[in-house]
């Protein structure tokens, strides 16, 4: 049970990180590789920030408000700098190596003795529910997890919920619009250039802030956390795509997909590592998912195309 | 009023793909004038209309609209001056965004957007009212995404769109050219209608000569980056499209007539 | 529906399958016409097997009935069942078509050469001479004094009147005064009463103005030939193998050649196989001080060029005046014409619509005047020859038509 819990806990926090994904791959359709670099500095801000005695909650707003910087920046460069919206992202994921490990002095920053969500989370349901462990479904379960647990699902909701409400503001609407079709959003009056580094900050605030929460709950900020985070993000979409179907763009529909996307893989994660999976080979693995769900859906419609006489692409 | 000021655009300069798109366009249309422009391919009659709307800058020139300089605003700024449709029907609008938030995207056309709900229900009904008499039935469904629309309806939407909040210009870039005959038709009727309502001022691209003698009040005629012809008023009111063809014929006659026929000719002329 | 034509001694049998309803009455007429261009002026319809006939049907049949009776040409319906018969009888179309009903074949046999004209063939093209008056010249005098490209002036200008007897071609304008024609002054062509000409406005099309009853049209005229007298031969023309044509200056060679004089005036009905030309796009009375209309770039403010062969399948009105004597030479209206050494020649063409014209002897005047009945000119050029290398366009060339020709007396002085 106690892995069941951690894989929900961790599913949803890496699902902030896919939404944040999700604005940049699926709305800004801008293949953002910062992620890989904003979720570790939203991890190190926060750490270092816990460890000097900071507000846990306030850590946190840190970690997201680090993300979004590196989001602006990536927007900026690729906008008013003319850089391609690839080497954009890897120019700041690469310079935010550098400045992750500035941040926090060295390459890991444990955070045993500060006080973070978790230690906020279980002091709450202490108060309510004075025991050391909970029994769910007959399974003891220790209240600090399921305090982190339940913490986190009540931050992802939210933010899913504040999410969904920003898409349908009329910047929000603007954003997406700039996205899926930057022309015509010029057409109506606004400059899709700082739609674009808007969406990005807000897509890498979002991952900041995973990184902020996954920090607090692993209780240590490490410089190599964020490798294949975007990749991560990307299984976690795809997948939730395949859950909701693809076809849905209601906004709505578009983040539920995302969340449980993320929570489903991560589920699925660990079962195939307490099958036996070597964790080392967690990234391949992902890397071939990723791959394997680009690709198919075209054999699959070509193959379609041959069998049914040409109407397999109809509608598209 | 827009005005134009002997506005040049080179593209490509120094290659050998250099085109000089346009060599010197100067035209003034009047407030309420709905002109088109025709012309061959490569006359330059689609750039102009992008040299208005601010999709590159000019080289040289001037160009004003309602009492504005607008040569070196952005494209995004000058949309709060003009209302914008496409040749190709996927352009004007975000295919997965759904009516009703296309729509709205274009009702605050040129303001600011905040982080108020960009749809209500007053805003809402307002959508339904004024798509109603476009009866093609799309009053039902706003929350549709618009790329399950056909081609001509969402050209339709666009010209909506467009002049939802009355814009000084609208531009027109061969708007029916991608659409079946039938849905053609319709949009050409229906830019009619708003257009005379309005009383917009507005610049189409067609290639149809059937559209530029029937539609509008002016026929400004380009080739080879100038404007040959320029035909408003009583000669427009009795134009036809022979008279179109011919014009293009004489201007592409005067191609064909160089200093070695002139050298041919001139001894036999008398 | 289906036509199969079988060419017979006399005349073309086109035979009829299947229904002649409004889907295929436009195909059927346009058959004929087609037919009719080729000269085939007897034309009879092989009704065996025609089994339905719309009222559609009849009229195209009447339509074609028309048109050749208008070119003195012969239709009939043969062979025609009960059905067809009953139908046209009851129509009352039955007294304006014939109904040959016996099978009377290859019967009134081909009596060939129904006349006197003498016919010979060169280069393709089938020639048939007709001696209208041994004795008729022309006599051609100037109109106008207007040198191209000096600055007009109204002395220059003539008034003539343009009768039916006389051929006339030049620069001009219809109006009263100078005054009124400086700014549209443009080529002309007249014969027979007819005058065409193109106002140098940049008109598209030519305007016309014909003698009727006792008003004779007049021009003022910057310049120009005007010739009166009678027409001495008439040439008929015709391709005698596929893909012949008869260019301009071998026209002009038949016509020396039917006259047997160096020096002719001559009037032209033939279908365009192309033309080449040019016309005035801008009044000559608009000339100014610093314009220099003979230098290139701008030659084209004032004058158009063809730019391609032009008018394929249109009926032409040629008029003009050519010399071989070179004593036409000195005359400033009648430049040199390239092809030929020593020839001189300056030719106007009309171009109407396509109408054929009958077979045979045909007089000038009919012609013309029927010409300009049937539809308005839709052009007019000055015929050049464009011999450049590769890019040329080659001279004007026609299929088959008529050309009226008399020996020609060049005068240099008005009167």
């Amino acid at each position: 049970m106690t892995l069941v819990i951690g894989a929900f806990t961790m599913g949803l926090i890496l699902s902030l990180l896919a939404l944040g994904v999700l604005i940049s791959f699926r709305i800004l359709r801008f293949c953002d590789i910062t992620v890989d670099g904003s979720i570790t500095l939203g991890a190190s801000a926060t750490a270092v920030l816990l460890v000097s005695g900071c507000n846990p909650w306030l850590a946190t707003l840190g970690g997201m408000g680090a993300g979004m910087i590196a989001g602006f920046a990536t927007g900026l460069l690729h906008t008013h700098f003319k850089i391609e919206e690839l080497l954009s992202g890897i120019l700041v994921m690469t310079a935010l190596y550098s400045i992750n490990l500035r941040v926090m002095g060295r390459s890991n920053v444990p955070m045993l003795n500060s006080e973070s969500i978790s230690d906020w989370a279980e002091a709450m349901l202490l108060k309510s529910n004075p025991t050391e462990k909970i029994s769910i479904l007959g399974w003891p379960v220790p209240v600090r997890d399921l305090a982190m647990l339940l913490t986190v699902a009540a931050l992802v909701a939210f933010i899913g919920l504040l999410l969904n409400l920003f898409l349908k503001t009329s910047i929000g609407t603007a954003v997406r619009a700039a996205g899926e079709n930057p022309q015509m959003i010029r057409a109506q009056g606004v400059d899709n250039r700082w739609m674009q580094v808007f969406g990005l900050a807000v897509s890498n605030g979002l991952v900041g802030l995973s990184g902020a929460v996954l920090a607090q709950y692993q209780g240590f900020a490490d410089v190599q956390m964020g490798i294949g985070m975007m990749v991560w993000g990307l299984a976690s979409i795809i997948i939730g795509e395949a859950l909701v179907g693809k076809s849905t763009r209601s906004t709505g529909m578009m983040i539920c997909g995302a969340l449980m996307g993320t929570v489903l893989f991560r589920l699925l994660i660990a079962i195939a590592l307490r099958w036996g999976l070597d964790p080392n080979d967690l990234k391949l693995v992902t890397a071939l998912f990723v791959f394997a769900a680009l690709v198919l859906p075209r054999w699959a419609g070509k193959i379609g195309r041959k069998v049914f006489g040409g109407r397999g692409n109809a509608g598209a | 009023m827009l005005e134009l000021n002997n506005v040049k655009k080179t593209f490509f300069p120094g290659t050998p793909n250099e085109v000089q798109a346009l060599r010197g366009i100067s035209m003034k249309l009047e407030d309420g004038c709905f002109a088109a422009i025709i012309g061959t391919n490569g006359s330059g009659k689609s750039t102009s209309l992008n040299a208005v709307a601010g999709s590159f800058m000019v080289d040289s020139g001037q160009i004003h609209l309602d009492g504005h300089d607008i040569t070196k605003w952005p494209e995004y700024r000058r949309a709060s001056l003009i209302g914008r449709v496409f040749q190709n029907p996927f352009a004007g609008t975000a295919a997965e965004m759904t009516i009703a938030e296309n729509i709205v995207l274009s009702m605050r056309r040129g303001k600011t957007r905040g982080l108020g709900l960009a749809l209500n229900r007053r805003i809402r009904e307002e959508i339904k009212e004024r798509i109603r008499p476009l009866n093609m039935g799309l009053e039902t469904r706003i929350d549709n995404p618009i790329g399950t629309l056909s081609g001509g309806q969402r050209q339709a939407l666009t010209l909506l769109m467009a002049t939802w909040l009355r814009p000084k210009l609208l531009l027109l870039d061969e708007h029916t050219a991608a659409l079946d005959p039938k849905s053609a038709a319709q949009v050409a009727v229906l830019t009619k209608e708003i257009i005379e309502r309005e009383k917009l001022t507005a610049l189409m691209v067609t290639h149809s000569m059937q559209q530029a003698v029937q539609l509008p009040h002016r026929i400004i005629m380009m080739h080879k980056g100038q404007i040959v012809e320029d035909i408003y008023g009583e000669r427009k009111a009795r134009v036809k499209v022979a008279d179109l063809m011919n014009a293009f014929d004489r201007v592409r006659r005067r191609d064909l007539f160089d200093a070695s026929v002139a050298e041919q000719v001139l001894p036999q002329f008398a | 529906m289906n036509i199969t034509p079988i060419q017979k001694k006399a005349w073309l049998e086109l035979k009829v399958e299947g229904r002649l309803d409004a889907s295929w009455a436009e195909h059927f007429f346009s058959t004929v016409a087609a037919h009719m261009r080729e000269g085939r002026h007897d034309i009879r319809v092989d009704a065996t097997e025609l089994n339905y006939l719309s009222s559609a049907g009849m009229r195209s049949l009447l339509r074609a009935h028309r048109e050749l009776a208008a070119v003195s040409g012969q239709f009939a319906i043969i062979r025609a069942s009960e059905f067809v018969i009953r139908t046209l009888s009851m129509s009352g179309f039955d007294s304006l078509l014939k109904l040959d009903l016996a099978d009377q074949d290859d019967a009134p046999e081909a009596d060939e050469s129904e006349d006197k004209g003498a016919g010979w063939t060169s280069k393709g093209i089938r020639f048939e001479k007709f001696a209208i008056d041994p004795d008729a010249r022309m006599e051609v005098r100037p109109a106008g004094r207007w040198i191209p490209w000096a600055r007009l002036d109204a002395a220059e200008c003539e008034k003539i009147p343009l009768g039916r007897d006389c051929i006339a071609i030049g620069t001009g304008a219809s109006a009263e005064s100078f005054e009124e024609a400086k700014d549209r002054m443009g080529d002309f062509a007249s014969a027979a009463g007819c005058t065409a000409w193109l106002p140098g406005t940049g008109a598209d099309s030519p305007d016309y103005i014909l003698q009727e009853g006792r008003f004779v049209p007049e021009l003022l005229a910057a310049n120009g030939l005007r010739a009166v007298g009678g027409i001495s031969s008439l040439l008929r023309f015709s391709p005698a193998e596929e893909g012949a044509s008869l260019e301009l200056s071998t026209l002009i060679e038949s016509a020396f050649a039917a006259t047997g004089a160096t020096s002719v005036a001559f009037v032209a009905i033939a279908e365009v196989d192309g033309l080449v030309g040019v016309s005035l796009t801008r009044s000559p009375g608009l000339i100014g001080e610093n314009d220099k209309p003979a230098e290139f770039p701008e030659l084209r403010e004032w004058m158009s060029f063809c730019g391609e062969r032009v008018h394929s399948g249109k009926q032409a009105l040629l008029v003009g005046f050519a010399d071989a004597s070179r004593s036409g030479l000195s005359q400033p209206l009648l430049p040199a014409l390239p092809s030929r050494n020593g020839w001189a020649a300056h030719v106007h063409a009309a171009v109407f619509p396509f109408h054929p014209l009958p077979n045979g002897e045909i007089y000038m005047s009919d012609c013309v005047a029927q010409l300009f009945a049937g539809a308005e000119p839709s052009a007019l050029l000055h015929l050049v020859e464009d011999a450049r290398p590769t890019l040329g366009l080659g001279a004007s060339s026609f299929l088959r038509g008529a050309c009226w020709c008399a020996p020609a007396t060049f005068h240099s002085e008005a009167r």
